[in-house]
């Protein structure tokens, strides 16, 4: 019996929205954190109004909150770390399951996190200062090999500059000349190379002649490192200065400083400067030994932080996420010492159950630390009560009250409340991508009919009246059968993508569609009498011709077969789908096709339609809705019924009683036009019949068709003053029985005003007071008369709209039938005719194939299914869903943890 | 006679079958859901089928062949032509 029960809620729960209940969760502060870990993992409770703007914090976790922001920086912070350094961080896909994360774990993350950080922050910063100390010596090594070759070759060859010809060009610049030669002064150093034009140009502008500059690059660029940036490559240049006074070098160094100018010590003989070299060379070797051991040991420490970062970093978020809610609930006990926090909450019925068990199972889990302290008031009760003839029935009295304070409690909470509970399906992967169909449009109102149900097979079937061809639907099943297979690779792959694949998501999440799209193709390939263009014949076609050789033998020979002669047509037709012939006489057969394919839209669309007004009469039950009932979608059923349900008997009738085999007045020249005569009932007028033909297509058409007019124009008054006056009579009724005493009508808002069938008095507002009663009722009632208005005229006018729309089936399907024939035709047919020698003609005939399929793939089946796909999803959102579905509700938000994956 | 209405039966008595009993023998926890599928796609398909059908019962107008259609559905589909005179096409 229960679970005959269960099974019935599961089933119910996909037609309509589940259960909701509204709950008041207790938790205590000790173990609150470990419960809500639980209660995000499980992903099945919605907390109400704890994210509102105006919402106050309890502050009791605010150093909570904080200290899981800075454990998260010192996480990016070595993650930084290990990116520059390519150190492999290991990746845990089962780290919701296996790594669950509990409260005392915090405290575990946050000093092994402290204790790694410090660690790799010094072996960093020693790290840095190494490299920079090698850097400034490979600078002053480069700069003093450049100063010596310069002034060596000065004094090996009097060609070039000697100091004697230097001192001379400077003596030259200056408007002071001493008497005795002076002595050359010079300075090496390293800039970057970014300033060094702007840095020559100041010191011309400011020494003019008397400085002389020569500049080298270095051969690769060297690191730089300052405090809280990025390590940063810098191309550098080793420059020499000269001059021949020393009363400059104070400005220059000056300068020097301002640009960051590493200033050298240089040697005045060659021989102590290619001493310095060798010095500087070997001091180089070992600073890049020691920089090695440097890095292999700041290397291990990242290495072992990359191990658990990982599920670190997930656990942090989820703390963070968990701290966050507990501090935004409201705090209940003491005023000094607050213990429980107070949460309200919607659970799905069905889950109730289940989430007390998970929060026993948590309150449990943390009673271990309760536990000792249990157990040391047992020895403290065992001391005091030793003089005490009775202790065990003191001990049994207190065991049960410190599990019961220790407990996470969930009540139901049973009084109204003024909002709609949120709505929740419980969906499966082939369930999932019809609702998210549906909810792209909008989302359900409570307990309100769902119409993914229907949708699964509508969907397709539409989708496949525009796209119907046999062998393209296969192709749609091949495709939707691979991802289905491969289901298990595409989640791996999708948990372990660095980035991103948009379309791939979308495809993956509509398999199941696309799997039922091609299905439904494959059958309307099969009516249709289409493969790829071409038509095949099963059953043996119901036309022949019985003409001799020497009649058809004229080339200019056409002849329409005669549908009134037994050696034509045998009287039997095809029996599944169209006659071959269609197919074999080609463009000809479009007036046939046309006519079939508008008139078989007309009949679909209102079957649809009329399906969509007997799901709002079932909402209307479902809901105890009997005023829209009775006064609302019975007069749109008739009205429908009395026109559309007319034109529908109509195809029908002219489909049985006119043929071309049937004698007159039924044959092909009398048989009238189905929307003519469906203009002319509406407009009443009467048209000359045709010579030999009857007037009427049944006795007594005529005033029937005046009786169903006028029975539809007399259900329009219904819609229109109908609800208003029922809604004024109960206003009034109400009125006078509380003697003044009415309940305040809440106003409609925005979303409510898209449902076409929400204008209910109902009001469950616990607030009722007097107010002024003739404004507030003629206000109101002037809203629901012009909102009456409104879906009379939606309702009288989308009728004939909405079907005119069920056209488009016809139009797509027409398009999708003449591509196929022009690729056919024009493509492969050519590679087919071709008439060159063989070892041309083959190669020429794979091209055309190949152009031929690469184009039936890329545009018959993806740009025409996904407009086919468009066009069904308008008809489903405006044309079937406005009949009956309100789609005003909220979704249902539980408190869940995403699926961690690569990029979290 | 009784051959002119073998081909609908037939075809009326596989969907009824899909749409009417299958849905009895429906099980699992989406018995609802699977119940729905079974009588709708039973009813579009059926409803597809018979306008297609209908509108071939009594065809108002006769396809339009040229020469080579003519000769082409003689040869596949049976009364071939035959006559005494030879004929190169």
């Amino acid at each position: 019996m229960r679970v005959f029960k269960k099974r019935q809620t599961k089933v119910k729960s996909f037609f309509r929205s589940e259960d909701m209940d509204l709950c008041q969760l207790l938790l205590h502060t000790e173990n609150a954190f470990d419960c809500l870990i639980e209660v995000g993992h499980h992903g099945a409770v919605q907390f109400n109004n704890v994210y509102d703007e105006d919402r106050l914090l309890n502050n009791l976790y605010s150093k909570k909150v904080t200290q899981c922001y800075e454990l998260l920086r010192i996480v990016d912070s070595l993650h930084t770390y290990i990116v520059q350094l390519h150190v492999n961080e290991i990746f845990y896909p089962d780290v919701d399951r296996e790594n669950r994360l509990k409260e005392k774990d915090l405290a575990k993350y946050s000093d092994s996190l402290k204790r790694i950080h410090v660690e790799a922050s010094a072996v960093t910063e020693h790290y840095y200062r190494l490299d920079s100390r090698r850097n400034r010596m490979m600078e002053h090594s480069f700069a003093l090999n450049k100063a010596n070759k310069y002034m060596v070759s000065d004094m090996g060859s009097e060609l070039l500059y000697s100091e004697s010809t230097v001192i001379g060009l400077v003596q030259d610049a200056t408007t002071t000349s001493g008497a005795y030669p002076a002595h050359l002064n010079y300075m090496i150093g390293c800039i970057r190379a970014d300033k060094f034009y702007s840095f020559e140009l100041l010191l011309y502008r400011l020494c003019s002649f008397n400085l002389i500059i020569r500049f080298s690059e270095m051969p690769s660029p060297v690191y730089e490192y300052h405090y809280g940036y990025k390590p940063e490559r810098v191309r550098k240049f080793a420059i020499l200065m000269m001059a021949s006074s020393t009363m400059i070098w104070p400005k220059v160094l000056k300068i020097c400083a301002h640009y960051h100018v590493n200033i050298y010590d240089c040697p005045s003989s060659a021989s102590q400067r290619e001493d310095k070299v060798k010095e500087l060379s070997q001091e180089i070797v070992n600073v890049e030994k020691v920089l090695k051991e440097a890095e292999l040991m700041r290397r291990q420490i990242l290495e072992v932080a990359g191990r658990d970062l990982f599920i670190i970093r997930v656990n942090l978020r989820k703390a963070l996420k968990v701290y966050d809610l507990m501090n935004r609930l409201r705090l209940v006990g003491g005023v000094e010492v607050p213990r429980y926090l107070l949460a309200e909450v919607y659970i799905p019925s069905s889950d109730v159950p289940e989430v007390e068990v998970i929060l026993r199972n948590a309150s449990r889990i943390s009673g271990g630390a309760d536990n000792i302290d249990s157990s040391d008031e047992d020895e403290m009760n065992d001391m005091k009560t030793m003089p005490n003839t009775t202790p065990y029935p003191i001990e049994a009295d207190f065991q049960p009250l410190e599990d019961m304070s220790a407990g996470a409690i969930l009540l139901k909470k049973n009084r109204l409340v003024n909002h709609m509970p949120p709505t929740y399906f419980r969906l499966n992967k082939f369930t999932r991508g019809f609702q998210n169909l549906i909810d792209a449009y909008g989302m359900a109102d409570y307990k309100e009919l769902n119409p993914a149900p229907y949708t699964i097979i509508t969907f397709p079937f539409l989708f496949a009246v525009m796209f119907g061809d046999l062998g393209h639907g296969i192709l749609l099943i091949l495709f939707s059968s691979l991802m289905i297979w491969k289901h298990r690779e595409i989640e791996k792959y999708q948990i372990n993508a660095t980035s991103e694949n948009e379309i791939l998501n979308i495809l993956y999440a509509g398999r199941y569609i696309i799997l039922l799209m091609g299905v439904f193709s494959v059958y309307m390939g099969l009516v249709y009498n289409i493969v790829m263009a071409k038509g095949f014949n099963l059953f043996g076609s119901s036309w022949s011709c019985r003409y001799n050789e020497t009649t058809v033998y004229d080339p200019a020979f056409h002849v329409t077969l005669d549908s009134s002669h037994p050696h034509f047509y045998s009287g039997h037709p095809y029996p599944l789908g169209m006659d071959p012939v269609w197919a074999v006489c080609g463009q000809d057969s479009i007036t046939t096709t046309n006519s079939l394919k508008m008139k078989m839209a007309i009949v679909l669309g209102i079957s649809q339609m009329m399906f969509g007004l007997g799901l709002a009469a079932a909402n209307c039950v479902l809901m105890n809705r009997k005023a829209d009932l009775i006064l609302v979608v019975i007069p749109q059923m008739i009205f429908m019924l009395c026109l559309f349900g007319y034109l529908v008997f109509l195809i029908f009738y002219k489909w049985m009683s006119y043929g071309g085999h049937k004698p007159a007045p039924y044959n092909a020249a009398c048989a009238p036009s189905v929307l003519i005569t469906f203009i002319n009932m509406m407009l009443m007028k009467k048209e000359d019949p045709v010579e030999n033909c009857l007037d009427y297509m049944y006795p007594n058409e005529r005033m029937i068709e005046f009786a169903l007019v006028g029975i539809a124009f007399c259900t329009i008054p219904i819609l229109l003053a109908g609800k208003p006056i029922y809604l004024m009579r109960r206003r009034r009724k109400m009125q006078q029985e509380r003697e003044r005493d009415f309940k305040r009508m809440r106003r409609q808002t925005i979303a409510e005003m898209r449902s076409t069938m929400r204008y209910t008095d109902d009001d469950n507002s616990e607030t009722s007071r007097q107010k002024s009663v003739d404004n507030e009722e003629e206000h109101e009632m002037s809203e629901i008369w012009i909102h009456s208005g409104i879906h009379t005229i939606e309702t009288v006018l989308g009728s004939v709209s909405h079907t005119a729309s069920y056209l488009r089936l016809w139009a797509l399907s027409l398009a999708h039938d003449q591509l196929s024939d022009v690729l056919w035709h024009m493509v492969l047919t050519k590679g087919f005719a071709n008439t060159l020698p063989l070892y041309y003609g083959v190669p020429v005939l794979m091209a055309t194939f190949f152009a031929w399929a690469i184009l039936t793939v890329a545009i018959l089946v993806m740009m025409e299914g996904l407009s086919a796909f468009l066009h069904t999803l308008r008809l489903h959102w405006v044309e079937f869903q406005s009949k009956f579905f309100g789609g005003a509700g909220e979704s249902f938000k539980a408190f869940n943890f995403p699926t961690s994956n690569q990029r979290s | 006679m009784v051959s002119e209405w073998v081909a609908p039966i037939v075809i009326t008595s596989i969907w009824a079958f899909i749409g009417i009993i299958c849905p009895f023998f429906a099980r699992g926890p989406n018995r609802g859901v699977t119940q729905c599928c079974l009588m709708l796609t039973a009813a579009t398909c059926w409803l597809f089928w018979l306008c297609c059908y209908m509108t071939q019962l009594n065809p108002l107008i006769g396809p339009k062949l040229s020469m080579n259609e003519i000769m082409i559905m003689a040869r596949e589909w049976g009364n071939e032509i035959k006559d005494t005179m030879a004929v190169t096409v």
